[in-house]
């Protein structure tokens, strides 16, 4: 299902707690941040697949995302160069537009920032359980009643999708056709399909609403946990190389300018 | 007592300012001991769904409205506890298991109760594998709930408020939206409930045959008041009072009003119970047992199908294969019921039939040409589908507009539209709301509304799935008497159906899909009284059959397939008899 990316091997990223994997995406786009060149980058996310892979999370799972991302990476990549005007050799010029090779290099760097950061999000999304994550939040601070809204509307995408599908197929059932005309056309045409979702996704709230409250929630009462995440011997483990690293890069990064240049 | 209600009153608030508050209960007054399985019945707008949201503690404090008598729950004022509090000693479980289910996983559906009872983590952990037991989903702990079947969700939902153990247990149409075999699911879930009276048990439903069956007491609520109350028995007895609230009634206890000569005995509710007492009047029936059924005349089609299905074979992107080389043709004029479980391929079927799928193979023709090239949009014209769901299709802001949708999309126009509107409005009792906005509506109108819809398209087919779902006896009736008329003005009728009782009265041909084939294929006396092969599709037939087949023995004329069928020839034996 498209919705729910978590990927169903065994591997270490899944195992860990999804506070570990907070930390290493924190890091990992604090990394791309501060980091400039090219080849640092790149080696980043050279590294970024291999713990994916390493992690049985399959190949295919990565190749939806680069695909995701494929657009707006060539977007950058070519349009970059003519916007950046760094100085350096210069490859050509049109008109007001002065091409160098250290801006295409720029473009090449932020196109990997851009995909770097994107899969990192995903190494939480394809290695947590949602209802994990939702508890990692908590146990960082988010307060309970706001992590139970955040795993319900996870929870209620795929369902109002499909919901929306069925309305689709309804209206389609009477003659309703969508593709005709210009953008505010075909906003109009939109109207029995949202109109129709948005009376659903009222009522759904209202059930919710009361199913919530038949179940407990909102007595004021203390909450136990069933099955609590846990920071295991792995994860300290993989915090404190976390650490290590991070704070060697940091360290090389800002004394001795490592990175620090695009080239 | 459980439930103690008083002279009890409850208005919601009005739906729009100055208009007068609306009162669904007019002083209910009711006991429940503790331990008692009770059936609440009542048409739509009796107040039934109020009365259950008012024992749960959530109205007035989540509906707003007005509230005087008294309402104790488990010695609780309902309706001064915080709805979160009562449900430590009563838990209800809605009618939309897929809105009350917000968990991840099964366990962890049935553990969320719990946590909020703050329980210590391995109590938790031993009472979710208790609960998950109790209602047969061991094994599927780790499952998503909404990958579950509609019959498994519900149980699940029984299972979270079983964790809680609370004393009285409230359902609201346990049995709404599913199919036979998911009904028998959780029957025998509430069946062993009622064995252990661990609880008191409350259940809304309509379904008469199962209340018949589980219910030690059935109380009648009709427009906000307790008008029968007693054992099932006792009230079912009732019938012409019953058929006149909207009631429906177990078929058996409609034909033991049908036989004349059955005052003194015993009453009965099934089958079995029913069989017990004829089957020793019947000698004195014997002799004149002999003459056949009168046969239903096999009604002459036109040659043209005018749905002609090839063997049509669909996958789901998911992989599952929904069509597996299915091939149906239906004469044009011909009313056909599809019976099957859910999951079966009978909704991809109908879909198949305005273009809404393709097969992936095989072909699909409408009124003599082939759907392949032909837009929904376009097959609209020919095919009108009533969807099982009318909120999905439901957005105009009047009855009106939303009739005239579908007829604007086809493309006419002016005074034509206008009367095609009208008709249609005036055809389903509709013309006294046509201003209101649909989505405020009762459930029985809007599926009105929904079929008006597709009426005033003027489609020569019409394809229905599971049109009934929710409906009381009588907007079921208001439904199936319309589609009786299309059918004998030669509109061609394809019917989906989990109700066998509609499929014996009003099929000219019955069809069973199962595994994305058709399984089963004839005549409704044919294929609705063979037990054996309707059972290993999760089918039973109706009760009035199953009664034949048990008087066969005695030469009975078996199969009957309706009440009328079986109370003629009872009493044309009787009758002769007494000569």
């Amino acid at each position: 299902m498209l919705f729910d990316l978590y990927v169903h091997t065994d591997g270490w990223l899944q195992r860990l707690d999804p506070r570990t994997k907070i930390a290493l995406v924190l890091c990992g786009a604090a990394l791309f941040v501060v980091m400039n060149h090219l080849l640092v980058l790149l080696a980043l996310l050279v590294l970024i697949h291999v713990m994916l892979l390493s992690s049985r999370v399959p190949l295919r799972q990565i190749a939806w995302v680069w695909r995701q991302l494929l657009r707006v990476v060539i977007i950058i990549v070519l349009i970059w160069p003519f916007f950046a005007r760094l100085a350096g050799p210069e490859i050509f010029s049109i008109g007001p537009f002065t091409v160098t090779w250290t801006s295409v290099w720029a473009g090449l760097a932020t196109a990997t920032r851009v995909v770097g950061m994107s899969l990192l999000f995903f190494v939480i999304l394809f290695t947590t359980r949602q209802n994990e994550l939702v508890r990692g939040l908590v146990r960082l601070g988010l307060p309970f009643e706001w992590g139970l809204t955040l795993s319900m509307a996870l929870r209620f995408i795929p369902t109002f999708s499909q919901t929306a599908a069925q309305i689709r197929d309804a209206q389609a059932a009477r003659g309703w056709q969508v593709d005709r005309g210009d953008i505010v056309g075909r906003l109009r045409g939109m109207t029995p399909v949202l109109v129709a979702l948005i009376i659903d996704v009222l009522r759904t709230g209202d059930t919710l609403g009361m199913a919530l409250a038949v179940r407990g929630v909102g007595s004021g009462r203390p909450r136990t946990v069933w099955r609590d995440i846990s920071l295991r011997r792995a994860d300290w483990v993989v915090l404190a190389l976390i650490a290590l690293i991070f704070a060697l890069l940091i360290y090389l990064r800002f004394a001795r300018g490592f990175g620090a240049e695009l080239i | 007592m459980s439930v103690h209600l008083d002279d009890l009153h409850f208005s919601y608030p009005p739906i729009s300012a100055g208009a007068p508050a609306v009162e669904v209960l007019h002083g209910v007054t009711l006991d429940v001991p503790a331990g008692q399985s009770l059936a609440i019945m009542g048409p739509t707008s009796s107040g039934k769904s109020t009365l259950a949201l008012v024992l749960a503690g959530l109205a007035p404090s989540m509906t707003g409205g007005v509230l005087t008598g008294q309402v104790q729950v488990n010695g609780q004022d309902a309706a001064a506890t915080p709805a979160a509090v009562l449900s430590a000693s009563l838990g209800i479980v809605f009618q939309e298991p897929e809105r009350q289910l917000f968990n991840m996983t099964v366990a962890e559906e049935v553990a969320f109760s719990l946590e909020g009872l703050a329980l210590p983590p391995h109590e938790i952990g031993e009472r979710v594998e208790l609960a998950l037991a109790q209602v047969g989903l061991t094994g599927l702990e780790e499952r998503s709930p909404w990958q579950l079947s509609g019959g498994q969700q519900k149980r699940l939902a029984i299972a979270t408020l079983l964790a809680i153990r609370p004393p009285i247990l409230l359902l609201d149409e346990p049995m709404a939206g599913l199919d036979p075999a998911a009904r028998r699911e959780v029957a025998a879930v509430l069946a062993d409930l009622r064995r252990t009276a661990a609880a008191t048990v409350i259940v809304l439903e309509k379904d008469a045959e199962f209340v018949a069956r589980w219910a030690e007491r059935v109380v009648i609520l009709a427009a906000g008041q307790v008008v029968l109350d007693g054992t099932p028995t006792a009230v079912f007895t009732e019938v012409e009072r019953l058929h006149e609230l909207g009631v429906a009634v177990p078929q058996m206890a409609e034909l033991a009003a049908r036989l004349p000569n059955l005052v003194a005995s015993a009453p009965f509710l099934t089958a079995r119970q029913a069989a017990a007492v004829l089957v020793p009047q019947l000698p004195t029936l014997a002799p004149n047992l002999h003459s056949p059924l009168p046969t239903r005349q096999p009604p002459v089609y036109a040659p043209q199908p005018a749905i002609d299905v090839r063997e049509a074979t669909f996958r789901y992107e998911n992989g599952t294969l929904a069509l597996d080389r299915l091939s149906l043709a239906v004469p044009a004029g011909q009313f056909v019921a599809i019976l099957g479980r859910n999951g079966g391929g009978k909704s991809t079927l109908a879909r198949h039939l305005n273009g809404l799928l393709r097969p992936q193979s095989g072909a699909v023709a409408i009124g003599g040409k082939p759907s392949a090239g032909r837009r929904v949009g376009e097959l609209a014209r020919e095919v009108g589908y009533v969807f099982q769901n009318p909120d999905r299709q439901i957005f105009a802001t009047s009855v009106r507009e939303e009739v005239a949708y579908g007829v604007r999309n086809l493309g006419v126009i002016g005074q034509e539209a206008g009367q095609r509107v009208d008709e249609a409005l005036t055809v389903f009792d509709l013309t006294a709301v046509a201003e209101t906005p649909p989505a405020v509506l009762g459930y029985g109108l809007r599926r009105l509304v929904t079929l008006a819809s597709v009426w005033a398209m003027q489609p020569p087919i019409w394809v229905l799935d599971e049109p009934t779902t929710g409906l009381d006896v009588r907007y079921t009736g208001i439904l199936m008497d319309r589609l009786r008329s299309l059918h004998e003005r030669g509109n061609t009728i394809l019917f989906i159906t989990h109700d066998l009782r509609l499929a014996a009265e009003f099929a000219e041909r019955v069809v069973v899909v199962d595994g994305g084939q058709t399984v089963l294929d004839g005549p409704p006396a044919a294929v609705l009284s063979d037990a054996v092969a309707l059972s290993s599709f999760g089918l039973r037939p109706p009760p009035v059959t199953r009664l034949s087949a048990l008087l066969a023995p005695y030469s009975f004329p078996h199969p009957t397939l309706t009440v009328e069928e079986f109370a003629a020839a009872w009493s044309s034996a009787a009758g002769n008899g007494e000569r």
